[in-house]
């Protein structure tokens, strides 16, 4: 995990190191993306965010002020990947409906998908 | 009390988990400290012939090895023989077993060297099923021993059966009598967290705070214990309560 071993960023989880489980999920230019799966250089020059990334100015974001007060968090191990996958999915569509968030959180290819979509 | 019953109370760490402040035991770095990674059997069962570091220990960054032959004491998690933290008296009983670990200044070097070490494994027969394991002429799984029994009841003094009214009479009465074996598959929760310890002297002086999962059967607890600390329980970290994952030991 490139985020954790050379950034000191400990948001993103390094779960499974295959992509399975999201818990390492990163806003790539405002997609999600597994980080376990995404090699560091190819992300040069792109907006990585991560879920330290989230709040502002010691503000949180909307998305994390709702995993708080829904107790949401869990464990908080994977908090970080649900949190990066959630706002991805607001900023394309910002009134989801149950099966979007279903579709949307779960959906397992991701990198490979997205790769289809972006390029 | 009335403030709390009824309300629903935020919990006390989760902004620092939708932060991403909260630190797992994979997140805590300590100054100088080395990787360790396992030597795994690739065998179900088998007797090490060889097992050979020295093209592992010449890769810069790799510090050592350890074996069985450098646990003190009884190679065993806790008190039982039959969970010997290394592979013991040269015998793999299952796939995964660890034989040995690998010291290295970082993860990706130890990893690296197990790739070097010769491990050579005369492969046996082994045995996957308990009713096969039963059988007088199965293969044995712990080679000095007489036959696979741990404990044998003789059918009168099974210490746990159930009866509850009269069973004969049930039987006659019915209409069909259906005969099987039933069992309850094992279950086991998978936390996402991998599997890690951290564990280090203190510059305070004893007993120091290892990290990591604790449990007098874990591995951390071996570090604990194999490192010279004193009291173990008490120089333990559990860390924030949430992060105690039982599974994990």
């Amino acid at each position: 995990m490139f985020c954790g071993k050379y950034l000191t960023l400990q948001a993103p989880s390094a779960g499974c190191d295959g992509g399975d489980c999201g818990a390492c999920t990163v806003l790539l230019d405002d997609k999600p993306f597994r980080a376990c799966l995404t090699l560091a250089l190819t992300v040069s020059g792109k907006n990585v965010v991560t879920a330290e990334g989230l709040s502002q100015n010691g503000r949180l974001h909307s998305i994390q002020k709702s995993f708080i007060e829904h107790g949401a968090s869990q464990c908080g191990f994977c908090t970080s990947g649900m949190l990066m996958s959630a706002v991805s999915l607001l900023k394309e569509k910002p009134r989801p409906q149950r099966q979007d968030i279903t579709r949307y959180m779960s959906r397992k290819p991701l990198p490979l998908w997205l790769l289809r979509r972006n390029h | 009390m009335t403030k709390y019953i009824g309300k629903a109370m935020p919990r006390y760490d989760a902004s620092g988990q939708v932060t991403g402040r909260v630190k797992y035991v994979d997140d805590i770095k300590v100054p100088g400290m080395m990787y360790a990674k396992m030597l795994r059997s690739p065998v179900h069962k088998g007797i090490i012939r060889n097992l050979d570091f020295s093209k592992a220990v010449r890769i810069p960054g790799v510090v050592g090895f350890v074996t069985a032959d450098d646990v003190p004491g009884i190679n065993a998690y806790g008190r039982s023989k039959d969970m010997p933290v290394f592979a013991s008296e040269n015998r793999v009983r299952y796939k995964g077993e660890p034989v040995a670990a690998v010291v290295a200044a970082d993860e990706d070097t130890a990893h690296d060297a197990l790739t070097k070490v010769r491990l050579e494994i005369e492969e046996e027969t082994p045995v996957f099923d308990i009713f096969e394991a039963m059988e007088p002429d199965a293969p044995l799984v712990r080679h000095n021993s007489k036959s696979n029994l741990w404990i044998h009841f003789p059918p009168d003094k099974i210490p746990l059966t159930l009866v509850m009214g009269d069973v004969e009479a049930g039987f006659s009465e019915a209409d069909h009598v259906i005969e099987g074996r039933y069992s309850t598959g094992p279950q086991d929760h998978a936390p996402m967290e991998p599997h890690v310890s951290v564990a280090y002297y203190d510059a305070y002086g004893p007993p120091g705070h290892p990290h990591g999962q604790p449990d007098h059967l874990c591995a951390s607890g071996h570090a604990v214990r194999y490192s010279g600390f004193a009291h173990e329980q008490d120089s333990l970290y559990w860390g924030p309560r949430r992060r105690r994952f039982w599974r994990k030991k």
